[in-house]
């Protein structure tokens, strides 16, 4: 039985691990036809206006501007996939290095916010399912849809103004003092709940549909005829079928979460990729803002894999019917 | 508590009403059903004749629209339609058990046949451990006729057969080892290769066990292979009840009679299947005489004008027809 | 139309939706007509004024009237959302219809490109395009399009797909119609309806997406005023006044809350099934 689940799951693993690295691809031909698409003298372009031409004519060497577009993007392609990003064209530096010194705040404050959301979130949806038409279910209702409209960096900046500013409870700049452990958490509130409130809303409807749903099909009717207590119902059974939808959409809104992220960074001056992005951005530092959309797209990429697939470990029938499915759609 | 000769089962006007989009439903108008301990009972009738309802009123679980329900049920002694939630509960997978009809969607998909049955005899048996309600779920797959059992325990609802799904059903079932079980057409989404099994099956188990089952069916033939007692019911009444082999050989109700004539013709090729003509009637509406009036063949002024009482003709037998 | 305007009004979600984007498409279209205070007004005297009756709103870093300054950005915020929606809406449809309608051999490309734009979060790939190509109104409406677009193409591909299963359809290509016959008179008329609800609802997107960049200086830029801008510039003063940064932050809310809530009315009352997560 064991063999007879696994062939197909095998080949859905490997054809979703194949489209992956497609998109991968495909995503560093897009970032590489921006940088040939520039308008223009493209070291003007990315160097800016004041580069000397002395400086211009050895950047065009060093980033190998005057070779033929094929042999560039060879070398483009050959160097990423060596994990070299370049160099920042004002320091030197290489990019690799200055990406991943700015990953792990954003990647931090990212799970923070997820960690933030889901412990709110599927509590509240429950309570909602469970006590439909309560104060606390209409309530929700509304909100839960405000949450979900309103932009992440807006509430951010509310955040900042109501919880820094006027009622002067939390730290506004910064990650804080490497060190201490305690600072840095306490740093973490605000970015991480502003960030996290539209994913309260959007987890908070999505268990209570999908709980309220599978509440009333007929495996839990059989779970209530054999006298299950109600809480291992809801729990233990009905909650696992109702996570299915809701992580398949939480996969989808990563992206939305990681470009709140490069705000909310930038709103409360945390260190992390949106800093690093706004700083290239403004020094039309191109490889640097390259590097960082790459990392952002892989992190979105893999995490939409590791979404996929963990979705697939939740739901049973989708390990034998995906492959199938997938090649329909 | 109950004498010897009481019955397990005793239901007395049983009346269920829920609110449709025009104004309240009749599903139940008034049945009374004696099951005795260790019997098979059928009960049969149309879709919409309130079979299915009267299985949910036993076990307590109505669909959500039912706003009124009236009568008494009683088990061994207690009236279940006083009996507060808990008490239900308390009842439910362990003196009373359910078949469902559809095996398809009745069991959980997200987790192992195993993990659905362990819970079902740790529930029964609070303290069993894992093991061994794992071992007592085996054996009783392997008694439902489920060939390699232990490797069925490690397989999703959806890795199995129809069939066998219904067999896990089954299983489940006998292994509260329930007074009563209630089997709401557990055959009637199987194919007939399979419906035959799951037949053999519950003839097996009216020798083995001592639960009393409740068997619901459309399909009087398919009872009388195993029931010892049945039930028709038309329009949310009783029409006729008596043994089986009474009602098979000597139909008094005409409607009884009807459903016969229907599964004579039931098998044979070239003729087309004969059905009763008309349609049962709309439980929106209230009745003025006999259900079945309206498409009786026998049916006379008297047989609309009131409501005809149950009578009891001795042996067993009691029907609902001014005829008799 | 009656029937869907009434039912959108009946909650009062809906109606306030309602209210909201009315509110904010007359502001957006008279902006420009009648200017009681220019946007552009400097007076330096009159800088982080609270609300009065001279300005509703109070007053900027500059002086400028916030009103006048929230109603320009309404102009620009929706000219950003409309065009987008519309260049993503007609691109993604067409796209999505070829690929339902052609051989697997290109089929198959246009869903990786699809797949590999979506793998964009949508703001960092308008981030990555907007340092190549510069800022701007036009700029900023045409990249954010371009993220929509696989967006509108799978739902465009996937309603061929079911619609090609109808009966009529397929009587007609018994009848001989040629395919883009077909695909003009008949397919595309029936897949219209939810990607129109589509569109309704990825306007408050677009809306958040374009404040999101000109809030980091990509977006709209200076001197004209954006909803971004106006918060950008909000909240390089925080330390002197919150008033304009609050102002503008719940201007942008508002508009959004109200755009979300109408596409959700919207879908209810046109097209029930669409609601997610059943």
């Amino acid at each position: 039985m064991r063999g007879l689940a696994n062939a197909p799951m095998a080949r859905y693993l490997v054809s979703r691990l194949g489209t992956t690295v497609l998109i991968i691809f495909g995503s560093m031909l897009v970032l590489f036809s921006l940088s040939a698409i520039v308008p223009g003298d493209p070291a003007t372009t990315l160097l800016g206006p004041q580069a000397t031409p002395e400086y211009a004519a050895q950047f065009i060497e060093k980033m190998g501007l005057n070779l033929p577009i094929h042999e560039r993007l060879f070398l483009f392609f050959g160097n990423v996939l060596t994990g070299n990003l370049g160099e920042d064209v004002i320091t030197g530096r290489r990019v690799t290095d200055m990406v991943l010194a700015a990953l792990p705040y954003t990647v931090a404050l990212t799970i923070a916010a997820i960690g933030l959301a889901v412990l709110v979130g599927v509590p509240l949806g429950i309570y909602a399912a469970r006590n439909q038409g309560s104060k606390l279910d209409t309530l929700l209702a509304f909100t839960s849809v405000a949450f979900i409209a309103i932009p992440g960096f807006v509430v951010a900046i509310l955040l900042l103004v109501i919880f820094a500013i006027w009622l002067p409870w939390f730290p506004v700049l910064g990650a804080g003092d490497a060190n201490s452990i305690v600072d840095q958490v306490y740093r973490m509130i605000l970015p991480a709940t502003a960030l996290a409130i539209g994913w309260v809303g959007m987890i908070a409807r999505l268990v209570r549909t999908s709980l309220l749903e599978v509440l009333g099909s007929d495996f839990i009717r059989t779970s209530r005829a054999y006298g299950l207590p109600e809480r291992k119902i809801v729990y233990k059974y009905a909650l696992k079928n109702a996570a299915i939808p809701t992580v398949a959409v939480l996969g989808m809104g990563i992206g939305r979460l990681l470009g709140g992220a490069v705000l909310v960074e930038i709103i409360f001056s945390r260190p992390g990729l949106g800093r690093l992005v706004l700083d290239a951005i403004s020094t039309r530092n191109f490889p640097v803002l390259q590097g960082v959309v790459l990392v952002v797209v892989l992190l979105f990429t893999l995490t939409n894999l590791v979404v996929d697939l963990s979705y697939t470990a939740l739901d049973p029938r989708i390990r034998r019917g995906m492959a199938r499915t997938r090649g329909a759609t | 508590m109950i004498g010897a000769g009481d019955p397990l089962v005793s239901i007395r006007g049983l009346t269920v009403e829920a609110t449709g989009a025009r104004g309240p439903v009749h599903m139940l108008r008034g049945m009374d059903i004696d099951i005795a301990p260790g019997r098979i009972v059928g009960v049969v009738g149309e879709s919409g004749s309130g079979k299915s309802t009267l299985a949910a009123a036993i076990i307590g679980i109505l669909p959500s629209n039912v706003t009124k329900v009236g009568g008494e049920i009683r088990f061994g002694g207690i009236d279940l339609l006083t009996l507060g939630e808990d008490g239900k509960r308390s009842l439910r997978g362990d003196r009373i058990a359910m078949i469902f009809q559809d095996p398809m969607t009745v069991l959980n998909p997200v987790f192992k046949v195993g993990t659905q049955l362990v819970d079902v005899v740790k529930r029964k048996k609070p303290g069993t451990s894992r093991q061994a309600a794992m071992k007592e779920a085996e054996a009783m797959l392997q008694r439902v006729g489920i060939s390699e059992p232990a490797a069925r325990l490690a397989c999703y609802p959806h890795q199995l057969s129809g069939g066998m799904r219904q067999r896990v059903m089954i299983a489940m079932a006998l292994l509260t080892n329930p007074q009563l079980i209630l089997a709401d057409e557990p055959t009637t989404a199987l194919d007939a290769t399979v419906e035959a099994q799951i037949v053999e099956l519950f003839r097996d188990l009216q020798r083995e066990t001592s639960s009393s089952v409740l068997f619901i069916s459309h399909h009087l033939g398919l009872l009388s292979e195993f029931c010892d007692d049945a039930i028709v019911v038309y329009g949310g009444l009783v029409m006729e009840t008596g043994p089986i082999t009474q009602l098979i050989g000597n139909p008094r109700h005409p409607y009884t009679a009807a459903l016969l004539a229907c599964e004579i013709d039931e098998g044979d090729s070239g003729e087309p299947l004969r059905t009763i003509p008309g349609a049962p009637p709309s439980p929106s509406a209230p009745l003025a005489g006999c259900a079945f009036a309206p498409r009786c063949t026998l049916v006379t002024d008297a047989c609309r004008a009131a409501p005809v009482p149950m009578k009891d003709l001795g042996g067993g037998v009691s029907v609902r027809c001014i005829r008799v | 139309m009656s029937r869907v305007l009434r039912s959108i009004v009946a909650r009062p979600s809906g109606a306030f939706a309602l209210i909201v984007v009315v509110t904010i498409c007359a502001m957006s279209f008279l902006a420009p007509v009648i200017d009681l205070q220019l946007p552009n007004k400097i007076n330096v005297t009159q800088r982080f004024e609270l609300p009065s009756a001279a300005h509703w709103l109070g007053t900027d870093h500059l002086g400028r009237d916030l009103f006048s300054r929230l109603m320009h950005g309404t102009t620009v915020a929706m000219s950003v959302a409309l065009s987008a929606i519309a260049i993503a809406l007609t691109l993604g449809t067409i796209l999505g219809i070829i690929a339902a309608e052609s051989p697997a051999r290109w089929e198959r490309p246009i869903l990786i490109i699809f797949d590999v734009i979506a793998s964009f979060p949508s703001l960092v790939l308008a981030l990555a395009f907007i340092a190549v190509l510069g800022p701007g109104l036009w700029n900023v409406a045409i990249i954010i399009a371009i993220t929509l677009v696989p967006h509108f193409g799978r739902v465009a591909r996937a309603q061929v797909l079911s619609v090609r299963e109808q009966p009529y359809i397929e009587a007609e290509h018994i009848l001989g119609a040629s395919r883009s016959r077909i695909a003009l008179m008949h397919t595309l008329p029936n897949i219209m309806g939810p990607l129109v609800i589509l569109a309704s609802m990825d306007i408050p997107v677009v809306i958040a997406i374009e404040a999101g960049l000109s809030f980091i200086g990509l977006g709209v830029r200076p001197p004209l005023a954006s909803w971004g801008t106006l918060i950008y510039d909000g909240f390089a003063y925080i330390n002197q006044s919150t008033v304009p940064v609050i102002v503008s932050c719940v201007a942008l809310g508002v508009a959004t809350l109200g755009f979300t809530l109408l596409g959700e009315a919207l879908r209810d009352a046109i097209d029930p099934r669409m609601r997610p997560a059943t």
